[in-house]
Formats: C-alpha cells, structure tokens, sequence
C-alpha cells in the first residue's frame, strides 16, 4: 500500500467531512433562525381554533386575524365535516405547507383562498364559514400589530 | 521506526480515529435535530385545554349542537342544553373524529345521569372540564353539572 498517496486521500476525506458537517449545521442554522414554518403553523392553529369557535356560535359573525399576513396565501376547504386551512407562502413546495384539520358540525362547510390580504377575515353566514381579505369597512378601527 | 513505518501507524490511527468519530459526530447531529424539533414543537404547541375548549364551545352555544333554541322566537340560548338533543345521534352531527388520535369528548349530565361520547372515545380522559348548565326538558328548566371527558390521542 502506498501509505503517502492513503495519507493524503484521509486529509481530503476529513477535510470533506468537516466542510460538509459545517455546511450542514449552517444550512440548518439558517433555516431555523428562518422560522417560516413556526410562523405558519402558528397561523394555521390560530384559524383552526377562530373557525372551531365561530362555527359554535349562534347567528352570523364576521372575525379579523389580528395579524398581518400579507406575506401568506391561506386556503380553506370542506368535505364531509372536514374542515382543513391550509397555509403557505410563494414558492412553497408541497411538504413545506402547513395544513390544519378539524371537525367542522354536521353540515356545515368552509371555503376560501386568499393571498398577500393584509387583513384576514373569517365569517360566518348560517352554515357556511367563510375565509377572506377583510373589506375595508371591516378594517376601519383595527389597527395592526 | 523507520518513516514508512511510522505513514503507515498514523493512516492507521486515523482511521479508527474516523471510525469513532464518524459514530459521535451522528450522534451529536441526531441530538442537534432532536432538539431542534423539540424546540420547534414547545414554539407552536398549543395547550390542550385551550383546543379543547374551542372544539367544545360549539356544544353549549349552537343550536346545530346541544343548545336549546325557542321554536317561537329562534332564539338560541346558550348554556342551556336541550334534553331532546343530548343523544348520540345529536352529538355524532355536531362533532366527529378520524381517529383516536383527535381530541375525542365524553359529556355526562350528572343529575340526569346520561352520557353521550364522540365516535373514537374510549374513556381515556386525560383531564374533565366542568360547567354549570341548565337544562330544558319541554316543560321546565333544571340545574345540572355537565361535564366533559377529553381524550387526547391514544
């Protein structure tokens, strides 16, 4: 065996392995320090439990997220008193959006989608809720965080 | 020793060298992501009374539920649980589950002793929440405690 060229092969090989565990622990630093994920899942669990309560109370009733989630696109749907928010940002690949589901009552449905809204809305209209960009009637008097 | 011999000792000793580092260095990255996700999981944990008193709020406050509603005037009131709607049947329409995993409620009215339970539960509460209810037979109101069994994934 040469043992000079086996020495220099191990260098290159730890070398590889010291910049890939460094590359590996920025990436992951950085994705972390990102938070994106954290926020959307945040977001998602903040509509579940608004549309769980808004879906128990009796009479119409519209809601607005008190954040601004202009950078979000939110999309709600139904079936089979299935209630499901899904949230996401551009670019977002399938794995990377936050879905939250939940029972909806009987027959009751969910609807909506909505991107870049500043302001978000939830309402309810008999047994249909509803998610969308706040109107600007429905914005006068709030004020954002 | 010879400097062949002494090449050949150190390739030697960096490879067991490697070998017990290769072994450490996965052990420290699965307990950096280890505690990441955990970190990630205390940051978005929602506390389990809190999403059950949201799932559970539909029970006593909508007529499409358990809430007694005036036939006259639509009227829903809240906390006031009609008897004719304390069923299975009832409670199946207003709140069903996918699987155990889901928060699942068992409701007992103490004084009427009648109980209905979501479709996955299994008398495995993991705490009760207690409210004072009123409740409409057709002809009268009464008193009674309800309490609600939640179960959190089993």
């Amino acid at each position: 065996m040469n043992t000079k060229g086996a020495s220099i092969v191990m260098m290159i090989f730890e070398l590889v392995v010291v910049l890939g565990i460094s590359a590996l622990l920025v990436f992951a630093a950085k994705d972390f320090a990102q938070s994106e994920r954290v926020h959307k899942t945040i977001i998602a669990q903040d509509l579940e439990m608004m549309l769980s309560i808004l879906s128990g109370i009796s009479g119409d009733a519209v809601i607005a997220y008190p954040q601004n989630l202009s950078a979000y696109t939110i999309a709600a749907s139904s079936e089979a008193s299935r209630g499901q928010v899904i949230v996401f940002t551009e670019g977002d690949a399938e794995a990377q959006r936050i879905a939250q589901e939940f029972p909806l009552p009987g027959d009751y449905t969910l609807d909506g989608f909505v991107e870049s809204a500043e302001r978000l809305c939830l309402a309810k209209n008999g047994k249909s809720l509803f998610v969308r960009a706040c109107t600007a009637e429905e914005r006068l008097g709030v004020e954002l965080p | 020793m010879n400097k062949k011999g002494e090449s050949a000792f150190d390739v030697a000793r960096k490879s067991i060298y490697w070998m017990i580092a290769g072994v450490v260095i996965t052990m420290i990255a699965l307990a950096v992501g280890g505690i990441m996700a955990g970190y990630l999981n205390s940051l978005t944990s929602v506390p389990p009374k809190l999403q059950a008193e949201a799932l559970a709020y539909r029970f006593l406050h909508s007529a499409d539920c358990l809430a007694y509603q005036d036939a006259e005037t639509g009227r829903v009131y809240s906390n006031v649980i009609d008897a004719n709607k304390f069923t299975g049947e009832q409670f199946s329409s207003c709140y069903t589950t996918e699987s155990r995993k889901e928060i699942n409620f068992g409701l007992t009215l103490k004084n009427a002793a009648k109980t209905i339970v979501t479709n996955n539960y299994f008398k495995t509460d993991r705490f009760n929440v207690t409210r004072t209810v009123l409740v409409w037979d057709g002809t009268q109101f009464t008193k009674d405690t309800l309490e609600m069994g939640v179960q959190e994934k089993i």
